[in-house]
């Protein structure tokens, strides 16, 4: 084995990245250039103690400012304002009334999973999780493992779906054994 | 003679140190100056001050000082608050420490649990259409993102019967949680509620324990770039403390370096120097010492006012030493000891009036000075003089006549007339001459205050001045009654009177209540059938709720829970905080949050004599008012005791009158000075118009002196150069920031220089005749 063979070896390496280009850098590039906007979804919620799934529709809103929206239509109106580590509800006609939760060290990269991901912000993901990107560029799945003690006490995992910038589903797992798909409809 | 004198001395100041050393150090508990309880209503007052949870509530805020670019800073803030949570707990003297993260641990969440459905009321017993309600609620909770944290007990809890349980004690409802625990409304701060176990105006105990807290906080790792802000009644009072401290030492060392620079100047002998201070001295010593023999210790206030009253001490040897020209100390002294002593009982007879007060603190300010100035006289007289046997002063007679000759005298009744105004505008001034708003008094800063006022809203802590008091005979009793006045307050909540309350029936009903409640609760087979029908339609899974069944069923066998049950919890402490039983009843405490119509509170009292509000603010203004009014009463008693004694004295109606007149007018005049200033008239005033009629009496007396011109030369010098002590003393005392102080030092300053004018303008008009008159080259 000589010089030449460890240049072989190298190039042979870096095939796969020459051939796509595609990798988290580009997807994240991808979603952050991705208009904000409103876009429609449909919610199923399976939880252990629910014979049916709950089912829900809406639409996911997504403020220039980076605020996060969820607009329900079905099976009733409201809508969930997230913050970057709390939940604003308002029904019609009623104050809006602000959700917490007292596990809260888990709570922030819950949102983080949403949110981070949807503006493309790979420094905050990756403050929160593990990632692990498979497929490629016309067919993604961005799959989350939160990375500390505290979130790991609230969800096992966060798998996102997508197409180039858009994406398609969020699979959120949760320890409690709750999961819940929501698909995302087209732009 | 001298040697007997000088070990008779040293006898008993070794005496009198030993005294003041084996006692206990001075206390800085304030509830000592207050009265002992005339009414029910004070005696609550004064027990609320030494142990409301609410004067012991410390209300913390963290903040970022140094922004980190890259990291997250709400969470390095989160982090700061758990730290700082965690370290609080441990401290020994720290109580319930809340900061919106964890409020209980899984083993007493557990316990609550078990009893849920005695400690809170079950919606309409448990009925169907609450069930449907409550089931609805929970299948939105499964809908929403970020369920709540109870969620997980949906099978056994499907009404989430504890969600309401102890909301406003255990901090529900408070400010709103970011990672987990409690931010400012801007997000930029992270809060934290610390209550101190030691009793809130016991400042020595406090002292350490929020020192500690403070330091221990900065050491900690999480803490790095973060600052800590504590706010509340304890470390406020530890600030205006550290403050007046600080300053009364700057100040009385630079002063005492002024008077030590003009006796060298004016004596040109470091041994007068030394010794002017022995007086002093000797009636801080002895005060002390008396106090300690009858009260058991000393309390802080008595001795820093105690020592203003002393002032009065530094003239004697000025005094001494300005009448020893041509002759011995001894001589002298024998010389002016009439004139001296006579001061002396006087001024001890202004202040004897203290003794009789029902304050605890005026009657050790009495004890004190008296003592004082006892000391103080037998040290001029008997001490100083055994001390510098060949003691010779040098010329300072031209000072005291070309400063004070007797050209001045003769004019009392322009000094009456003064004195007659001043009294007139006084008396117009009316109510207006008193500060009655005692915070007018505190050095704390504006912007302090307001930052407390800030947090106590974000925090939803209670207001720190109104509270309900319930007494009762017995603990049961007392937690019947706050429930009682549930519906009540409900109201005031409703209409805006009041933001919120606490009561310790929200942690632990009464047992009727409690019993009230598992009677209401529905027979198995009968909740069963209504649970099926409540859940018709639902998504629910068949049997999932079979643990609430069986709960049910447990919970109305289940003994009342008592608080021996909660020894050991945190809700043990938030309980003994609020619920106090002592000899002859309980006592239950409802601080009150928000309160926005304070006169809205004056109907609950109706039909309730178990009822007390207390307004602590206008309660310890009446309280101050009060023992300001006892005082004037005093002193003006001892005045009138005072002027028979003159009359017994001097035994001439014209020399009384050019003896006490001076004061009296001096005083007067200086009030109405400081009035027309714009200055209100506090306690502390007060304290040094005190000492201004002794000063002022031994002025007079001293002016009132027979002497031969010589001999009148020397009085008048001396008294002068008394005068420019005492202006330089307090004069820098009136620069000083903080409002005490300030008080103080310019009532001095402006009345020092006026006694002493007036002493001369009353005096009697004896001009010396030319040739008798003194060489004044």
């Amino acid at each position: 084995m000589g010089r030449w063979s460890l240049l072989l070896l190298g190039v042979l390496y870096s095939l796969p990245l020459l051939a796509s280009e595609w990798g988290l850098e580009p997807l994240m590039r991808a979603l952050a250039a991705t208009p904000s906007g409103a876009i429609p979804f449909r919610e199923e919620r399976h939880s252990p103690f629910l014979a049916a799934p709950l089912v829900s529709r809406g639409q996911l809103i997504r403020e220039a400012d980076g605020r996060l929206g969820k607009r329900l239509s079905e099976p009733e109106p409201v809508t969930f304002w997230i913050d970057s580590e709390s939940v604003q509800v308002e029904r019609p006609g009623e104050p809006p009334q602000q959700l917490t939760a007292t596990d809260g060290a888990g709570v922030a990269a819950l949102i983080a999973g949403f949110r981070a991901t949807l503006a493309g912000d790979r420094a905050t993901l990756e403050r929160h999780y593990e990632l692990q990107l498979a497929g490629g560029q016309e067919g993604w799945r961005l799959t989350l493992v939160p990375r500390d003690g505290d979130a790991r006490q609230l969800i096992d995992r966060l798998t996102v779906e997508g197409r180039g910038g858009w994406i398609t589903s969020f699979t959120l797992e949760e320890a409690s054994g709750e999961v819940s798909r929501m698909e995302l409809g087209g732009p | 003679m001298r040697r007997q004198r000088l070990g008779l001395a040293l006898l008993l100041a070794g005496l009198m140190v030993w005294v003041v050393l084996r006692a206990p150090p001075p206390t800085a508990d304030l509830t000592q100056f207050l009265p002992h309880g005339a009414t029910e209503a004070q005696q609550l007052l004064v027990g609320e001050l030494r142990e409301s949870p609410v004067a012991r509530l410390l209300l913390a805020r963290i903040r970022l000082s140094t922004p980190s670019p890259g990291e997250d800073d709400g969470a390095r803030l989160a982090a700061a608050s758990r730290a700082l949570a965690a370290l609080a707990r441990q401290l020994p003297a720290a109580g319930s420490v809340l900061n919106g993260d964890q409020l209980l641990s899984p083993e007493t969440t557990g316990l609550l649990f078990r009893y849920r459905y005695l400690l809170t009321d079950p919606a309409h017993h448990l009925d169907e259409a609450a069930l449907r309600q409550a089931l609805q609620q929970r299948l939105r909770e499964l809908a929403a993102p970020l369920g709540p944290p109870d969620r997980q007990r949906l099978p056994a809890d499907p009404t989430a019967a504890l969600r309401d349980y102890g909301v406003g004690l255990l901090g529900r409802n408070g400010p709103q949680r970011r990672y987990g625990v409690w931010f400012n409304r801007a997000g930029n701060g992270a809060l934290l509620l610390i209550e101190s176990r030691l009793p809130a105006f016991d400042l020595d105990a406090q002292a350490p324990f929020v020192h500690t807290l403070q330091q221990r906080f900065q050491a900690l790792p999480e803490a790095v770039g973060c600052e800590l802000t504590l706010t509340g009644p304890v470390p406020f009072a530890l600030e205006s403390r550290s403050r007046i401290q600080g300053q009364v030492g700057l100040l009385s060392a630079i002063a005492s370096l002024g008077v030590a620079l003009l006796l060298l100047l004016l004596f040109r002998s470091w041994a007068v120097v030394l010794l002017a201070a022995l007086p002093l001295l000797a009636a801080v010593v002895v005060g002390m010492a008396a106090v300690v023999v009858a009260f058991g210790a000393i309390h802080g206030i008595t001795l820093a006012f105690g020592i203003t009253l002393l002032g009065i001490a530094v003239d004697y040897p000025i005094h001494l030493f300005s009448h020893a020209r041509g002759r011995t100390l001894e001589a002298a002294a024998a010389a002016i000891w009439p004139t001296l002593l006579l001061g002396g009982i006087t001024s001890a007879i202004g202040f004897s009036a203290l003794l009789l007060s029902g304050f605890g603190g005026l009657a050790q300010l009495g004890l004190f000075a008296i003592a004082g100035i006892g000391a103080a006289l037998a040290a001029t007289r008997w001490l100083l003089p055994a001390l510098l046997p060949h003691f010779a002063t040098p010329a300072i007679t031209p000072l005291g006549s070309r400063w004070m000759g007797a050209r001045w005298g003769g004019r009392g009744v322009w000094v009456a007339l003064l004195a007659l105004l001043a009294t007139l505008y006084l008396i117009s001034r009316g109510a207006g001459l008193w500060e009655v708003e005692l915070a007018h008094l505190s050095p704390i800063s504006a912007e302090r205050k307001a930052e407390d006022g800030q947090l106590r809203q974000e925090l939803g802590a209670p207001d720190a001045r109104h509270l309900l008091v319930i007494t009762a005979a017995d603990q049961e009793t007392a937690l019947e009654r706050a429930e009682q006045l549930g519906p009540a307050l409900a109201a005031l909540i409703a209409n805006g009177a009041i933001a919120g309350y606490q009561s310790p029936a929200q942690l632990l009903p009464s047992r009727a209540t409690q019993r009230a409640r598992q009677a209401h609760l529905p027979a198995a087979e009968q909740l069963a059938e209504r649970l099926q029908r409540a859940s018709a339609g639902l998504p629910f899974k068949a049997g999932l709720f079979a643990p609430f069944l069986a709960d049910v069923a447990a919970s109305r066998q289940l003994p009342p829970l008592t608080q021996e049950v909660l020894v050991g919890t945190p809700l043990a402490l938030r309980l003994e905080a609020l619920l106090r039983v002592r000899e002859g009843g309980a006592l239950a405490l409802l601080p009150l949050i928000g309160v926005a119509q304070p006169q809205a509170l004056a109907q609950l009292g109706d039909g309730r004599p178990w009822l007390h509000r207390v307004d602590l603010a206008a309660a310890s203004a009446e309280l101050v008012n009060d023992y300001r009014d006892e005082a004037l009463r005093l002193v003006a008693l001892g005045l009138l005791v005072t002027v028979l004694l003159l009359w017994g004295v001097l035994r001439e109606g014209r020399r009384v009158v050019r003896v006490v007149l001076p004061p009296l007018a001096t005083v007067l005049v200086t009030a109405a000075l400081l009035s027309v200033g714009g200055v209100r008239l506090s306690l502390f005033h007060l304290s040094a118009l005190l000492l201004l009629i002794g000063l002022g009496l031994d002025y007079a007396l001293f002016f009132d002196r027979p002497d031969p011109p010589a001999e009148r030369a020397a009085t008048r010098g001396a008294l002068l150069i008394c005068n420019l002590s005492t202006l330089l003393v307090f004069g820098l005392l009136a620069g000083a920031a903080a409002p005490v102080l300030r008080a103080i030092g310019l009532t001095l300053a402006i009345g020092a220089p006026i006694g002493l004018i007036f002493a001369a303008l009353v005096a009697h008009n004896s001009r010396p005749s030319p040739e008798t008159r003194p060489d004044i080259s």
